[in-house]
């Protein structure tokens, strides 16, 4: 039954002279083009943002500049960044700054995930101490960096109980000596990030059946031997992904280190990623910045390579 | 018959007409006045007003050029250049530290001065000997200002404390331990060390220049490392050893120095005559004074600068030469010197400070005349950052007894050898 003021979508579709011959037939392009043509623009937005500046930095690590005049020297910047014991130091930085955070992001954000699954005698209260928990990881990098560093200063609160309340002779120089600034960025560091895996974790946490918990109960599992052979093989997957996302990024921390240290005092807190910024933007000597990105690059995507081999090794689907 | 516009060629239109739009204004200043880019980071130094003022009295002289001012923190000045440099984006004038010049040069960024000062002759014998910085032959940029480094105080305080201002080094040491109150939390004054450029300038560099020892020899050697240089180490790790400066000095920078200073946690400050009006822009009642000259085994002081380029890849170098020679005018030399207590690198700026009242300015000529055969000039390196930063690392480790200050010496002034003699 036609309804008042409504057509017949069929009477729209063709027009009323139209025959069988004059509807052309639909071209379908074959195999997989549908799909590659639907990821085309991603793809050629990746190739002009990533794939474009990274075989540029390649080429320029290949290259020396005189006077505005580049000219191919092979390996030469390499080899030159390979015996620079600057750069061996700021590797050796790297190891560290990126082991620790990792290692302690890890922990903490295990132990505050636990600690919010766990069922709270008063909700509202999990939910305020959840929402502090989590504020760190608002702050940007600037903001944070900032805090930290007034935190930290000679005159700063941390020294005033250090000196003004607990009676220390003189106050900590937490940014100002070696034997301490590279911990202290790596305590800001911590701070910042372990909302992130705290976060990722009691996701995970929630998703775990409860059964499999009643069941270990059953079979006599004590709280720790439930968290050893009941939680932690659920957590496995999401913990080797969050770790070998926050590795890849604390790899590549210059912000925070610019902020606080600007890689001092001396070389104590200089990066690898902070040793490029100097390398090619401060000191202008963007041929060697490009070879040391370049190492960068390649020990990073092969420890991804091993991360996806882990997964797949596991049966799990790659993201 | 009537013609409907579909909605793509309305959307077109719209789009041609805001293009219009906004090109315009562009399109009416190509036409009447040429633009030049100027970058920089001296608005906050010398204040806004003081700037602006500069700017506006070249534009009204030359109307046909107008500047357009980019100015940019000092921290990110180096890395905005050498990113403008390898990406080709144009500043026609920037201002420069000498440190910088070599990776812009490199990069065929800088533009030779030397020709732009041969056809000019007259404006070229307004400038200091010392004004043109020089690196392989070329002019790459000229000297702006001449920076003695100085101890300089807190006029107020020192007056409310009844302390004379130290005419020499034993006096100096004498009125730190004074200024140092440990109940109060305060310190004599504040040394940035993470700071490779004070390192040269105002603790290495002064003392070696009082000590008598030189940088190089007349045929470039680097000599740094020579007895009276070991002298300047030491007197400094001695001083460093009292426990007279705010602690951390290894991790602080010259902001942290300017807050302690204005706050008062500091009275003193070893600093070139631009510290004034920085620390202003924190406290404007602060006051601050140079004490007179001080002589060690000589009376040499070291002078810093900053400079001003041009870009080689300028499409105005004309209008952009014509700017660099207004800042270096009679008028605007002797009036900036005037208005921010910093010596122009002019020969009237130079004498204008004779009879000055300043209680910064008036004290420059005798560092400039007392023993004119010691005093040390900043210089213009090839791979000036990492020479300056290897002379901090090894600098900081003979201060901080890691090093023995001959050893830090020698294994500095050998990095800056075999970089001089690539170089050649």
């Amino acid at each position: 039954m036609k309804v008042a003021g409504t057509r017949n979508p069929a009477e729209t579709i063709a027009p009323a002279e139209s025959t069988p011959s004059r509807i052309r037939a639909r071209r379908r392009l074959p195999g997989y083009a549908p799909g590659y043509a639907f990821i085309a623009p991603i793809l050629v937005y990746l190739a002009a943002t990533a794939v474009y500046p990274i075989l540029n930095v390649v080429g320029m690590s290949l290259r020396d500049v005189t006077a505005g005049h580049w000219s191919f020297v092979g390996l030469a910047n390499y080899r030159q960044v390979l015996h620079d014991l600057v750069f061996w130091n700021a590797m050796g930085n790297t190891t560290i700054f990126t082991v620790a955070s990792t290692v302690a992001h890890l922990a903490l954000g295990l132990v505050f995930a636990l600690l919010l699954h766990e069922v709270w005698f008063s909700p509202g209260l999990r939910n305020i101490t959840r929402g502090a928990l989590i504020l760190p990881w608002v702050f940007s990098t600037a903001a944070a960096g900032l805090m930290w560093s007034l935190l930290y200063h000679p005159f700063g609160l941390f020294n005033y109980l250090a000196v003004g309340v607990f009676g220390r002779p003189q106050p900590f120089a937490f940014l100002g000596d070696p034997r301490i600034a590279l911990a202290s960025v790596i305590a800001v560091n911590v701070w910042k990030s372990y909302p992130f895996y705290m976060v990722a974790i009691l996701g995970e946490l929630q998703a775990i059946p409860v059964d499999v918990f009643d069941a270990a109960k059953v079979d006599g599992a004590g709280g720790w031997q439930r968290f050893w052979y009941v939680t932690l093989p659920q957590l496995r997957g999401v913990l080797i992904a969050i770790s070998t996302i926050d590795v890849i990024t604390t790899f590549g921390h210059v912000d925070l280190i610019n902020i606080l240290t600007r890689g001092g005092p001396g070389r104590a807190t200089e990066t690898v990623a902070f040793h490029v910024y100097r390398t090619a933007l401060l000191d202008g000597n963007l041929p060697q910045g490009a070879a040391i990105s370049t190492i960068m690059l390649v020990l990073l995507t092969m420890f991804t390579w091993f991360y996806l081999r882990m997964l797949a090794r596991r049966g799990a689907e790659s993201w | 018959m009537r013609t409907t516009l579909s909605r793509g060629s309305i959307v077109l239109l719209a789009f041609a007409v805001f293009l219009a739009l906004g090109a315009a204004p562009y399109a009416a200043v190509g036409q009447t006045s040429v633009q030049i880019k100027w970058l920089e980071w001296w608005v906050n130094e010398w204040g806004a007003a003081n700037h602006a003022k500069l700017i506006s009295d070249f534009e009204k002289a030359n109307p046909s050029i107008k500047v357009i001012v980019v100015d940019t923190q000092y921290p990110n000045m180096a890395g905005k250049l050498n990113a403008a440099a390898a990406g080709g984006e144009n500043y026609d004038v920037f201002g420069t530290e000498g440190s910088w010049l070599s990776g812009l040069n490199k990069l065929g960024y800088v533009e030779d001065l030397g020709p732009w000062l041969a056809k000019d002759k007259a404006f070229a014998d307004s400038l200091t000997t010392v004004t043109p910085l020089r690196l392989n032959g070329k002019t790459l940029a000229l000297a702006l200002y001449l920076i003695p480094y100085q101890f300089a105080y807190n006029v107020d305080y020192f007056n409310k404390a009844q302390l004379k201002p130290p005419t020499n080094w034993n006096e100096f040491v004498q009125v730190e331990q004074r200024l140092r109150d440990k109940a109060a939390g305060k310190y004599g004054m504040s040394m940035p060390l993470s700071d490779g450029g004070f390192i040269l300038t105002r603790y290495f560099g002064f003392r070696l220049a009082q000590e008598g020892g030189r940088l190089f020899d007349d045929n470039g050697k680097v000599v740094f490392n020579s007895p009276q240089g070991v002298a300047a180490v030491n007197w400094w790790k001695n001083f460093y050893s009292m426990g007279l400066v705010v602690p951390g000095s290894l991790g602080e920078n010259q902001t942290q120095m300017l807050e302690f200073l204005a706050s008062g946690q500091v009275n003193t400050v070893i600093d070139g005559p631009f510290i004034w009006s920085k620390a202003k822009q924190i406290d404007a009642n602060i006051k601050l004074a140079y004490a007179p000259a001080w002589r060690a085994q000589t009376g040499g002081y070291f002078w810093g600068t900053s400079g001003v380029g041009m870009s080689a890849k300028s499409q105005n170098k004309d209008a952009a030469w014509k700017f660099i020679q207004y800042l270096y005018s009679r008028d605007a030399s002797v009036g900036m010197t005037k208005a921010i207590s910093l010596p122009w690198a002019t020969k009237a700026a130079m004498d204008s400070l004779k009879g000055s009242s300043d209680p910064m300015l008036s004290q420059i000529p005798a560092f400039a005349s007392q023993d004119p055969a010691h005093n040390l000039l900043e210089p213009v390196l090839p791979e000036a950052n990492k020479l300056v930063d290897t002379l901090k690392i090894d600098f900081q480790d003979a201060v901080t007894g890691k090093k023995d200050p001959k050893a830090a010496l020698d294994d500095a002034a050998s990095v800056w050898q075999a970089e001089l003699d690539k170089a050649k």
